[in-house]
């Protein structure tokens, strides 16, 4: 019975802002206001970035929101996006996510063309080697070779002129797993060859905050509350831009959740206190 | 035995191969050619992995297999795991030949826009066969319907029974269970706060403390309105979480070292 409560409380905490669709203001988080300040300041028109959502269908709550803050942010500063993957399970967000930017920025009449200004290469098996031969080739376009549906990149205007990773002005990698990010780190030497961000989601924030520190990742997106932020301050530097409400509500979502969890640790402890349980 | 003694000397080689590669200077490198090298040994290393899966699967056949023919206990979840396996594989591969069967007539099409048919069916004749019976004179008309032909056939197989049954068992199945299953993991946590998270010492105390102003931090409260607060949480990450994380990890790494040195000098036992 008292299992049952626990668990009602928890369905209540975060179901009342979805219901009633009201949102909090997401608080300054340090890390992703550095890492909007990074691209914001060094990111420019045409500079070719690559994004990788190697998240499933687990972490999409944390890392698919970033995903789409930072590509929202790339489209609007109208730099080249490849977006591909090296998690199998990650393929239907690859296109969902892409397509709602797409729209998103389309409503407010910032027009983004698929193979002009962003390309989806889609899944790629196995990470280890396909990063290693990042660095070794001359034309990544040809080593990436198709798009998702198959379709050669050199069909496409984003793909008509080959480059290598110098040409790579940042990676930004968004996972829930910490492995993935060390194959990144090791395989791309990241910090002194290529610029990598990362978006992680709230158990991997300690381990990310390791190669924040060290260099080797340029910025940090902690879970949900750094793409709450991130949203903040796009709505800030873009000011006829409509807030993704969906974003905030799932953010003020999980406020309540962990002030649920807080309000918990709480009553356990000083019903513990007092031999109550 | 002599399998055993073969395993070791395979495992000194290669880790012998990779130790050297490491630790040798720019110098030795070139004179060796090892840039040549790297690649060979490291197409070795992925045919290796994939035996490995090829492993994985039979072994998955043999121990879910034995529940389903001996009907033990839970013989259904079995079932279910080795028929959602085959059924899978069968609609990937089919899609895979159908639409790369097509998508190789249609570069022979584009081909012989540049090529005689007579050059091009002599290096593929089993495409060239295909395209014949469709359009025998080869006239451009013909070849461009055929064309269009292959490409509708491309499409409308994206929308098809079989592509309409792996998006079910993907998108319709393995998707909102795997995101169920972490969703539960918020229930877990909320009974666990509840039951577990007690301070009976002075390091509980202070776990307690830090978890509170990392989550509290995170959250639009009046407290995370207060620099200090922010700062506070900030070092807490980037100072005592960091350091912590950093000893784990050098430990797991230290022991990783140990376990492959074991491996690389045939000290651990093989089964």
């Amino acid at each position: 019975m008292k299992l049952l409560a626990i668990y009602a409380g928890l369905i209540l905490a975060v179901g009342v802002p979805i219901f009633f669709s009201f949102y909090v203001r997401p608080p300054l988080n340090l890390a992703a206001d550095s890492f909007f300040k990074n691209v914001e300041e060094t990111i420019n028109q045409g500079d070719i970035t690559f994004l990788s959502f190697d998240f499933g269908p687990g972490t999409v709550a944390e890392n698919g929101p970033q995903a789409q803050v930072v590509l929202e942010h790339l489209l609007r500063k109208k730099a080249k996006v490849f977006i591909l993957s090296f998690y199998a399970l990650s393929q239907p967000f690859l296109v969902s996510i892409s397509k709602a930017v797409e729209q998103k920025l389309q409503k407010e009449g910032v027009f983004v063309t698929y193979g002009q200004d962003y390309v989806i290469i889609g899944f790629k098996p196995s990470p280890e080697l396909f990063l290693q031969s990042v660095l070794g080739a001359k034309d990544l376009i040809e080593l990436m070779g198709r798009d998702f549906r198959g379709t050669p990149l050199k069909d496409f205007e984003i793909g008509q002129s080959p480059f290598d990773y110098t040409a790579i002005k940042a990676w930004f990698q968004f996972s829930g797993l910490a492995d993935m990010l060390q194959t990144y780190i090791r395989f791309l030497e990241t910090g002194k060859k290529l610029k990598l961000y990362h978006g992680c989601t709230s158990i991997t924030v300690p381990e990310s905050y390791i190669y924040l520190d060290s260099g080797q990742i340029s910025g940090l997106l902690e879970g949900l509350a750094g793409s709450s932020w991130y949203e903040s301050l796009l709505s800030k530097y873009f000011p006829t831009r409509e807030p993704n409400q969906r974003l905030l509500l799932q953010f003020t979502s999980l406020t309540f959740g962990q002030l649920y969890i807080i309000f918990l640790i709480i009553l356990g402890n000083l019903l513990s206190f007092f031999g109550r349980d | 035995m002599l399998a055993q003694y073969l395993l070791r000397f395979l495992a000194f080689i290669f880790g012998g191969y990779f130790v050297f590669e490491f630790f040798s200077p720019q110098s030795w490198k070139e004179s060796l050619q090892l840039e040549k090298i790297n690649p060979v040994v490291l197409n070795a290393l992925t045919t290796v992995s994939a035996f490995a899966v090829g492993l994985g699967v039979i072994n998955l056949f043999i121990t879910h297999g034995k529940r389903v023919f001996g009907l033990y206990r839970r013989w259904f979840f079995s079932l279910v795991l080795l028929s959602s396996f085959l059924i899978t594989t069968f609609c990937g591969f089919y899609s895979f030949v159908y639409i790369e069967s097509r998508n190789l007539q249609i570069k022979f099409l584009e081909a012989l826009e540049t090529n005689s048919f007579e050059v091009l069916s002599i290096k593929h004749p089993s495409i060239a066969r295909k395209i014949f019976l469709a359009c025998p004179i080869q006239d451009s008309s013909c070849l461009q319907i055929l064309k269009d032909q292959l490409n509708r056939e491309i499409e409308q197989s994206k929308s098809g029974l079989v592509s309409n049954i792996f998006k079910v068992l993907s998108e319709g199945l393995l998707f909102p269970l795997g995101a169920a299953m972490f969703s539960l993991l918020a229930f877990y946590i909320a009974s666990a706060s509840y039951r577990a998270f007690r301070f009976r010492s002075l390091f509980g105390l202070v776990l307690l403390a830090s978890a509170l102003i990392v989550i509290l931090g995170q959250n639009s409260l009046w407290l995370s309105q207060f620099e200090f607060f922010l700062d506070l949480r900030a070092w807490l990450l980037n100072n005592v979480s960091m350091a912590a994380f950093r000893a784990i990890t050098f430990g797991a790494l230290i022991g990783g070292l140990i376990l492959a040195i074991r491996i690389w000098l045939g000290m651990e036992k093989l089964k």
